[in-house]
C-alpha cells in the first residue's frame, strides 16, 4: 500500500523534539543487590543514581529473582523506610514508579503486591527492551529469528532511522515464547551505520539491545512509542499461534542511542495478555485511555505506517492505516467500557433485586451509566494510587442528582473507592456506609451530601475555585439531571461559574428528558439547554450520553492552551436505559420490580441469577 | 486600629464597620479567611480585608443560595469563610443549603446575620428578620450566637474565624432606648456561654477620657455590665432576665427600675442561644418569675427554647416571654416597632411588675 509520507512528523534525526513530546525514557540495568535485611543503599555512586531509583531496582531484583512472586505482600512503607534508612517520600515514589510500571499493585487498605506475570510496559517508563520487561517480571523466554537479513534501506525506513536511502539495513523479525506459548512477535528495521556488524549477532541469544549497545558502543536511551489494539491477521496469526478474531496489542517504537541517533524502528505484535500500565498516561492525559489524546495527531513522529515495508521480509499482505489503527484503539476503549457500563448496570438492578421491599430509583440510575464508566473509566484521576498530593490533586465529581446514585456506587467500586462490602451493606440502615441518596463521604469519593436537587453546581463551583485558589490540578466535574435543571439554584451557581470562567468547572447533564411527573418538555419547558448554558459563559458540547467514545472524546481534556471557559456537556440519554420496560417510562423514576420484570432484568443485562 | 478602640467607642460604631474592621484585622495574619457575600459587600467596609486578602473576597451575585454552596465548599476544603448577608434573606432563601451543607455535612462556616430584628425595618417587613433563630434553631449542631455589643461581636468574630465551626451570629443594632455596655472582660469572655451581669460603675478611664475625648462620649444615660465573677452562686432575686442580643440593654435598664422599688434582678446575657445551656435555665428556676428578651418573634425563638426546658421540670416559675410582636408591622423606625412590640424599658418594667404581683 503506497502511503504518503509527510515530511515534517517523519523528520526523526534529531530525537530532541520526540523527547519534549514523550516522556523520555532512559534505559538501566536492574540493580543486583539482592538481600533485604543487609542492604544499604549508596548514599553517593559515581553516577549519583536517586535514592528511589536504587531502591527501585533493588525490588525489581527481588521480583525478577523470583523471591518475590506474583501477589506477594511488600513490606509496608514503614518497614522499607527502617530496612533501607530512607524518607517516607524516597519510599513512596520507587513504589509508585514501579506501580506506574505495572510492577506493583496498591490496594487501598491492603497494601503493595506483586503485580501477575503479564508483559509490562510503563508507557514512560525504564522498559523499552521487550527483553528486559520479560527478565524484570521474572519470565525466561525463547527467542525465534523468522527473519535476519540485510537490505537496501527503502527511502521510508532511511527517513526514520536518519540514514542514506539504499544503504544497508538489518530488517529482523523474532518471535518470543514464554512457558510454550507465543507472547509477541518483533519486526525492527535496523541502522547497521550506528551498529557496525550488528547483522553477525545471534539473537537468540543475545537482545537487540544488548546487541545493539555493543555494537554501537552508545546506550539505548529513547522511545518514542505508540500503542494501538488490532485484530489478529494473518501473517501474525500464525507466527502468534493465535485465531484471526483475537485481540492483538501493537505498539511501534522509535528508538535511539544516547548520542541521538536513531537505531531501530520496529512494530511489536503482543497477544491481548500484555498489560500496559496506565497510570502514567493518566496523568499526563489527566486520564484519557486514548493515548493520542494529549498529543495532536500532528506531534507524533509516526506517519501512517507503510505496511509493506514490515511485510516485505515475507511478502505477506497486511492492511492497515493510522485512520485503522485509531478506530482500533477506539474499539478497545469501547469495549472496555461498554463492559463497564454494563457492570454498573448489573450492580445497579442487583440493589433492587436483593431488597423487593422497596422501590428503587433504576430510571435516572440507568441513564448514567454510561457517563459514570466514562469518567471513572477513563476520565478521571480518581487519585487513590500515590500518596496525598495526588489524592489533593485528583478529579473530583459531585454528583448532584442524588436519586441516581445506583450505577455511582459500583463505579466507585471500580475506581477503588469503594469495596464490594461496602456495597454488600445496603443502602439504607446501621450498617450502611452508602445511602440510596449520597451522603458525603470524601474518602469514598462521594463529595456532596445529595437529594435535596440543585446544590451540586454551586458545591462544585466552590471546590473549583478552592482548586485554582491553591493551585491544585484536576477538574471538578458536576452531574446533573435535565429535570434537576428546574431548580433555580443551578442557575445561581452555573451563572457564577461563568462570570468567573472557572475553567476547571465540568457539568454535565444527563439530559434524558423525564422527571418524576412526566416529560421535562411537559413538566417545565424552558427553552434551549444549550443556549442558556452558553450565554452563562459555557463551552457548550452535546453527546450521545450512551456513546461512551463520543463521551470519554467529550470529556477529556483539550490539548494545548488551557481552556478559557468552564464546559457544559449535555448528554442526551434514556431514562431506565437498559431495561426495555423502564426505558422511557415515567413511572420507573421508582418503583418495585415485579416478578415478571425481574426475569426481564435478568435476561436483558445478561445476569446469571439473583444472588449477589 | 480597632484594637486600640475601648468597648465605649467600638459600641458607638455601626455594627457593619465593626464587622469589617475584624475582617480586615484579621486578614493581615489568616491566609485562609474568606468572605463569601452575596451584593452586600461594599457596605461592610471590606476595603482593608480585600487590600490584604483579594483572592478571600467572594462575590456571589444576589444568589444566597449559591453563596452558601460556595462556602460551604470552601469551608470544607480548610478555609475560614465567613458568609455575611441581611439575616431575613440568609435564615429563609438559603435554609435548605443550611440544612443540608452545614447541618448534615457539617460545613464549618460562620454565617453572619446582618439587620437582625427590626435593625432594617424602615425598609418594609420583607427586610425584617423576626424568626431566624426559630428556623436556624432546627439545624442539628448550628450554633447561634447572639452578640449584646459591637466589643462582644467583635470577640465572637475573632475567635470563629480562627476556630471555624457551624455557627450563626446573629447582629441586632443597640436599642435606641437602652444604651448599654459590656465590660471589655465581659465581651471577650469565651467560651461565649451565657453569662452572668451585673451592673457596673462606668470604668474609670472613660470616666477620665470622656471629659477630653469627644470622639468617644459616653451618653450619660449609658449603663455598663460586667461578667459577676464566675463560680459565684447567684443571688437570689425575683426576677430573672434570659436576654439575647440587642435585649440584654433592656435587662440591664428594668433591673435598675426594679432596685428603685426594692426588687431584685438577674440578668443573663445568653450570647449563645442554640444550643441553649441548660445550667441557666436550671439557675434562672431559682427566681420568682423567668423573663425572656429577644428582638425575635418569641414563637420558635428564645421565648420557646426557654419553654422548652422550663416545662420539663415539675416545678418551676412563671415564664414571661417577651419579644416582637406576632404580626406583621407595617415599616416604620425601629425605635416605633419597639416600642409597638412592648420593646422598651419601660413597658418590661410594667409587665414584670404585673407579673410578679400575679405571681405572689
Amino acid at each position: 500500500m503506497a502511503t504518503q509520507l509527510n515530511r515534517k512528523s517523519m523528520r526523526t534525526n534529531s530525537m530532541t523534539h520526540e523527547a519534549l513530546l514523550w516522556a523520555p525514557a532512559r534505559f538501566i540495568t536492574p540493580d543486583t543487590q539482592t538481600s533485604l535485611v543487609h542492604s544499604t543503599l549508596a548514599q553517593s555512586t559515581e553516577i549519583q543514581t536517586a535514592l528511589y531509583e536504587q531502591l527501585a531496582a533493588t525490588i525489581k531484583e527481588y521480583i525478577r529473582s523470583g523471591e518475590w512472586p506474583a501477589g506477594h505482600r511488600l513490606p509496608s512503607e514503614h518497614e522499607l523506610m527502617q530496612a533501607f534508612s530512607l524518607s517516607r517520600g524516597t519510599v513512596r515514589r520507587a513504589l509508585k514508579d514501579l506501580v506506574s510500571q505495572g510492577l506493583l499493585v496498591q490496594e487501598r487498605g491492603r497494601g503493595t503486591f506483586v503485580s501477575n506475570p503479564t508483559l509490562t510496559h510503563g508507557p514512560a517508563e525504564l522498559t523499552l527492551s521487550v527483553a528486559a520487561a520479560l527478565a524484570e517480571k521474572g519470565l525466561s523466554f525463547v527467542t525465534h529469528v523468522l527473519a535476519q537479513q540485510v537490505t537496501p534501506a527503502p527511502a521510508e525506513v532511511a527517513k526514520m532511522l536518519g540514514v542514506a536511502a539504499g544503504s544497508p539495513v538489518l530488517f529482523l523479525r523474532r518471535v518470543r515464547e514464554t512457558a510454550g506459548k507465543s507472547r509477541l512477535c518483533q519486526e525492527s528495521w535496523l541502522n547497521l551505520d550506528a551498529c557496525p556488524n550488528l547483522e553477525a549477532t545471534d539473537f537468540t541469544r543475545e537482545s537487540a539491545f544488548d546487541a545493539v549497545e555493543r555494537c554501537s558502543g552508545h546506550k539505548v536511551a529513547n522511545s518514542a512509542m505508540r500503542y494501538s489494539a488490532r485484530s489478529a491477521q494473518a501473517p501474525y496469526t500464525t507466527y502468534l499461534s493465535c485465531d484471526s478474531s483475537e485481540p492483538l496489542l501493537m505498539l511501534e517504537q522509535l528508538i535511539s542511542l544516547d548520542n541521538c541517533v536513531p537505531i531501530e524502528w520496529s512494530r511489536t505484535w503482543f497477544t491481548h495478555d500484555h498489560a500496559i500500565s496506565t497510570w502514567a498516561t493518566q496523568r499526563q492525559s489527566r486520564g484519557s485511555l486514548l493515548s493520542e489524546a494529549p498529543h495532536t495527531a500532528e506531534a507524533l513522529p509516526f506517519e501512517p505506517v507503510a505496511e509493506s515495508l514490515f511485510a516485505q521480509g515475507t511478502g505477506a499482505e497486511a492492511q492497515s492505516s493510522s485512520s485503522e489503527q485509531a478506530l482500533a484503539a477506539t474499539a478497545a476503549t469501547r469495549q472496555e467500557l461498554e463492559a463497564l457500563t454494563l457492570s454498573l448496570r448489573q450492580r445497579a438492578v442487583q440493589f433492587a433485586l436483593d431488597d423487593p421491599a422497596h422501590p428503587y430509583h433504576l430510571g435516572g440510575s440507568l441513564s448514567c451509566a454510561e457517563i459514570l464508566a466514562a469518567l471513572y473509566g477513563a476520565v478521571m484521576n480518581c487519585g487513590v494510587q500515590g500518596g496525598p498530593a495526588e489524592w489533593e490533586r485528583r478529579d473530583r465529581l459531585v454528583f448532584s442528582k442524588g436519586h441516581g446514585a445506583l450505577t455511582l456506587y459500583p463505579a466507585l467500586q471500580h475506581a477503588g473507592l469503594l469495596s464490594r462490602a461496602d456495597l454488600e451493606a445496603g443502602l439504607y440502615g446501621p450498617k450502611a456506609h452508602i445511602f440510596k441518596h449520597p451522603k458525603r463521604d470524601v474518602e469514598r469519593g462521594i463529595e456532596l451530601s445529595a437529594g435535596s436537587l440543585g446544590m451540586g453546581p454551586g458545591y462544585a463551583a466552590g471546590l473549583a475555585l478552592s482548586k485554582l485558589r491553591k493551585q491544585q490540578e484536576g477538574r471538578v466535574i458536576c452531574l446533573v439531571g435535565d429535570g434537576e435543571c428546574n431548580e433555580g439554584s443551578v442557575w445561581e451557581s452555573l451563572q457564577f461559574v461563568g462570570h468567573l470562567a472557572l475553567n476547571n468547572f465540568v457539568l454535565i447533564v444527563d439530559a434524558n428528558g423525564l422527571q418524576l411527573d412526566g416529560p421535562t418538555k411537559d413538566v417545565l419547558d424552558a427553552g434551549s439547554l444549550a443556549g442558556r448554558l452558553s450565554s452563562c459563559g459555557f463551552d457548550v458540547r452535546e453527546v450521545n450520553g450512551h456513546d461512551v467514545v463520543a463521551l470519554v472524546e467529550a470529556l477529556s481534556v483539550p490539548a494545548g492552551a488551557a481552556p478559557t471557559k468552564p464546559l457544559a456537556l449535555i448528554a442526551h440519554t434514556h431514562k431506565g436505559e437498559g431495561l426495555s420496560f423502564a426505558r422511557d417510562v415515567a413511572h420507573w423514576h421508582d418503583d418495585f420490580l415485579s416478578s415478571s420484570e425481574r426475569s426481564l432484568a435478568l435476561a436483558e443485562l445478561r445476569m446469571t441469577g439473583e444472588g449477589k | 486600629m480597632s484594637l486600640a478602640l475601648d468597648a465605649c467607642a467600638l459600641d458607638a460604631l455601626d455594627n457593619k464597620v465593626v464587622f469589617g474592621q475584624v475582617m480586615g484585622e484579621l486578614a493581615d495574619k489568616d491566609e485562609l479567611l474568606t468572605v463569601v457575600v452575596s451584593d452586600y459587600g461594599r457596605r461592610l467596609s471590606l476595603d482593608r480585608f480585600r487590600e490584604l486578602r483579594p483572592e478571600g473576597y467572594v462575590q456571589c451575585g444576589i444568589a444566597e443560595q449559591n453563596q452558601l454552596e460556595v462556602a460551604a465548599a470552601l469551608a470544607l476544603e480548610g478555609y475560614h469563610v465567613v458568609v455575611p448577608t441581611y439575616a431575613c434573606f440568609l435564615s429563609t432563601r438559603a435554609l435548605d443549603q443550611i440544612r443540608v451543607l452545614v447541618g448534615s455535612m457539617g460545613a464549618p462556616v460562620v454565617l453572619v446575620g446582618l439587620s437582625g430584628g427590626y435593625g432594617s425595618s424602615v425598609l418594609g417587613t420583607s427586610h425584617m428578620a423576626l424568626s431566624d433563630i426559630a428556623w436556624l434553631r432546627q439545624v442539628p449542631g448550628l450554633e447561634i450566637l447572639t452578640p449584646a455589643t459591637n466589643t462582644e461581636l467583635a470577640a465572637m468574630l475573632r475567635e470563629r474565624a480562627a476556630n471555624p465551626r457551624p455557627t450563626y451570629i446573629r447582629i441586632t443594632h443597640p436599642l435606641p432606648q437602652a444604651p448599654f455596655h459590656l465590660s471589655e472582660a465581659a465581651a471577650q469572655a469565651q467560651p461565649f456561654t451565657p453569662q452572668r451581669l451585673t451592673l457596673a460603675d462606668k470604668p474609670m478611664s472613660l470616666q477620665a477620657s470622656a471629659t477630653t475625648n469627644a470622639a468617644t462620649p459616653a451618653a450619660p444615660t449609658d449603663l455598663w455590665c460586667e461578667a459577676a465573677p464566675a463560680q459565684s452562686e447567684p443571688p437570689a432575686a425575683d426576677v430573672s432576665f434570659l436576654a439575647a442580643g440587642s435585649c440584654v440593654g433592656i435587662a440591664a435598664h428594668v433591673t435598675q427600675l426594679l432596685a428603685q422599688e426594692g426588687l431584685t434582678a438577674n440578668i443573663y446575657n445568653l450570647r449563645t442561644v442554640a444550643p441553649l445551656d441548660a445550667r441557666v435555665v436550671e439557675e434562672a428556676c431559682a427566681s420568682k418569675l423567668v423573663v425572656t428578651l429577644e428582638e425575635h418573634f418569641s414563637h420558635g425563638g428564645v421565648g420557646a427554647a426557654v419553654a422548652e426546658l422550663l416545662c420539663e421540670r415539675t416545678q418551676h416559675p412563671r415564664l414571661l416571654r417577651l419579644g416582637a410582636a406576632f404580626e406583621e408591622l407595617p415599616a416604620d423606625d425601629p425605635a416605633k416597632l419597639l416600642e409597638q412590640s412592648g420593646l422598651t424599658p419601660s413597658a418590661v418594667y410594667a409587665g414584670v411588675c404585673n407579673a410578679l404581683i400575679g405571681s405572689r
